[in-house]
């Protein structure tokens, strides 16, 4: 039954990026941001991007969010033209961006109440995915009676409770520390690979963590950020069982990454010291 | 000092620091040895016991008080009524901004009591003249507030709300007016200061109503020491309004980092 429905979703493309591109107008002069990009994510797919700071990576995943509109190119929804927020569509932010005068229980709602959703409904699920993210006890604190890490707990708890088939997060766990921040990359794993699949899209910055998350990893180029690579991650499902990160595949990955990032960062810095020349 | 010891010193201080005061102005009472330039606190306290005792100055100061206390009120509420819809207005839409912008500027510095022989031409001497006065001086520091707060809300709970396809309605309730309740309460305070500020310079230039008339009408006669303790009741007043309002204020935005902030 489980390996049925596994072969019946490898094949169907949920997402697709058609090439995006897009620029900004910055103190008179026009910056390309994005250029062309053009990647798919099958469904139930976990996909990382990877690339330089400033490489248009947040701004990529707000346009396929529909929350920026693309200069030219197109993102494909289940085939369909995104042009506004999807439903069906969560997004976790890098600055959590919680409503402070709200508690962890109202923020966690508050997608389901825009929604309509009946109030003991709302409360009941609300309460299921705080416990899903291991934040019971803490229903009724205010965003700033929290750490960090849980906040971004909560910004998690909300995008999920709307049920979405897509989860975009952007680099959700640069806050945390070391250890913390490998347990949350097994949670979110099992969360999304197991408990509630879901396609995901996750910005990172973090070599180990996009290696060990992913099924696909888009390497993006420096400023404009162009599509360098689709990485495709040859290692075992359920990766929480096993400790994958001394897994030869892993180690091969990781250099070849790390070599290509170390590039690009060359390649900016050169090119900006000529520019200070010129 | 730390923290800890002067807050727990905190109202002894305070009681030690009026008897200072009292002590020092009964002194240089002493010294000026003038009843008409300055009266000392002795005879303030017995113009207070004349304030209570006698029944036409007792019904006067009763009335007067009423009267200060209802022109504040109503012309605070109006203010409050008026300047947070203008200011979520303002802030909503960048044209009216544009237009209104310098002339909200210009009308905010002026002082109120240039708006008192105005104000006095339309509705004379009277306690609404000075309800006028002290709504037409507070409502532009309630609208520069609100909108400034209106205009600044972070994009970073913006866009999450967007993201869950908020509409332009509940966008206001539920993130950009709850976000600017620092500014609006900011609005506020300072709004109650200048109502009070509004009422009272009035009421001293028509000289007939509220405290403000009282308080001209006794330094006209030469009665120091009544005058001294109608600015007292004054002064009270002011910081007793401060206080609900400064109250109020983290009553509402308790959620705000920064008022959790310590303070050495
Ligand atoms: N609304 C905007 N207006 C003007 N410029 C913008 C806007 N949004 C982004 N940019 C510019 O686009 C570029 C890419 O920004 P973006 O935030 O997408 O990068 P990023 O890859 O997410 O970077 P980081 O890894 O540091 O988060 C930056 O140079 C930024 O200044
Ligand atoms: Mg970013």
């Amino acid at each position: 039954m489980a390996l049925e429905q596994k072969t019946v979703s490898t094949f169907k493309q949920i997402l697709k990026i058609e090439g995006i591109s897009k620029s900004f107008v910055k103190d008179g002069k026009k910056v390309q941001v994005l250029e062309d990009v053009s990647f798919e994510a099958r469904e139930g797919s976990f996909v990382s991007i990877i690339g330089p700071s400033g490489c248009g990576k947040t701004t990529l995943l707000r346009i396929i969010d529909g929350l920026v509109k693309p200069d030219s190119g197109k993102v494909l929804f289940n085939g369909k033209p995104v042009t506004s927020p999807p439903p069906k569509m969560g997004f976790v932010f890098q600055q959590f961006g919680l409503l402070p005068w709200r508690t962890v229980r109202k923020n966690v709602e508050f997608g389901l109440e825009l929604r309509g959703v009946n109030p003991e409904e709302k409360k009941k699920i609300a309460e299921g995915y705080i416990k899903l993210v291991g934040l019971e006890g803490f229903e009724n604190h205010y965003p700033h009676e929290l750490s960090g890490g849980m906040q971004q707990r909560v910004g998690l708890a909300r995008a999920l409770a709307i049920d979405p088939d897509v989860l975009l997060m952007d680099e959700p766990f640069a806050s945390l520390d070391m250890q913390t921040r490998e347990l949350f990359q097994r949670e979110l794993l099992k969360i999304v690979k197991g408990a509630l699949p879901k396609t995901t899209l996750f910005v990172t910055h973090n070599i180990d963590e996009a290696i060990y998350l992913s099924d696909e990893i888009v390497l993006m180029t420096a400023r404009p950020g162009k599509v360098y690579e689709i990485i495709k991650v040859d290692l075992p499902q359920e990766r929480w069982k096993e400790d994958i990160r001394a897994h030869p595949e892993f180690i091969r990955l990781r250099q070849k990454i790390w070599k290509f990032l170390e590039s690009q960062i060359i390649e900016k810095e050169m090119g900006e010291n000529e520019s200070g020349k010129a | 000092m730390s923290a800890s010891i002067v807050n727990r010193y905190r109202y002894p201080f305070l009681f030690l620091t009026i008897i200072v005061f009292v002590a020092v102005w009964w002194v240089v009472a002493k010294i000026v040895n003038d009843p008409y330039a300055l009266a000392g606190p002795v005879s303030t306290a017995k113009a207070y016991y004349q304030l209570f005792a006698q029944s036409s100055l007792r019904n006067l100061f009763i009335t007067s008080i009423e009267s200060t206390l209802l022109s504040i009120f109503l012309g605070f509420v109006l203010a409050v009524a008026i300047g947070i819809p203008v200011g979520i207005f303002m802030g909503r839409y960048l044209v009216v901004d544009y237009l209104v912008d310098p002339w909200i500027n210009i009308w905010y510095s002026i002082p109120a009591i240039a708006f008192v022989p105005l104000v006095m031409n339309w509705a004379g001497l009277t306690s609404i003249s000075a309800l006028i006065v002290s709504f037409l001086i507070a409502v532009f520091s309630i609208i520069i507030n609100v909108y400034t707060g209106v205009k600044n809300v972070s994009a970073s709970l913006v866009e999450p709300a967007i993201a869950f396809g908020i509409s332009k309605r509940a966008l206001y309730t539920k993130v950009i007016l709850p976000a600017s309740t620092p500014n609006i309460m900011v609005g506020l305070r300072l709004g109650i200061t200048r109502a009070i500020e509004g009422v009272i310079v009035a009421e001293m230039v028509f000289s007939v109503v509220g405290l403000g008339g009282m308080i001209f009408d006794t330094a006209d006669k030469l009665e120091m020491s009544l005058t001294i303790a109608l600015v007292i009741v004054i002064s009270l007043i002011s910081i007793a309004l401060n206080y609900l309002m400064k109250y109020l204020d983290h009553k509402v935005v308790f959620w705000k980092e920064s008022s959790a902030l310590k303070r050495g």
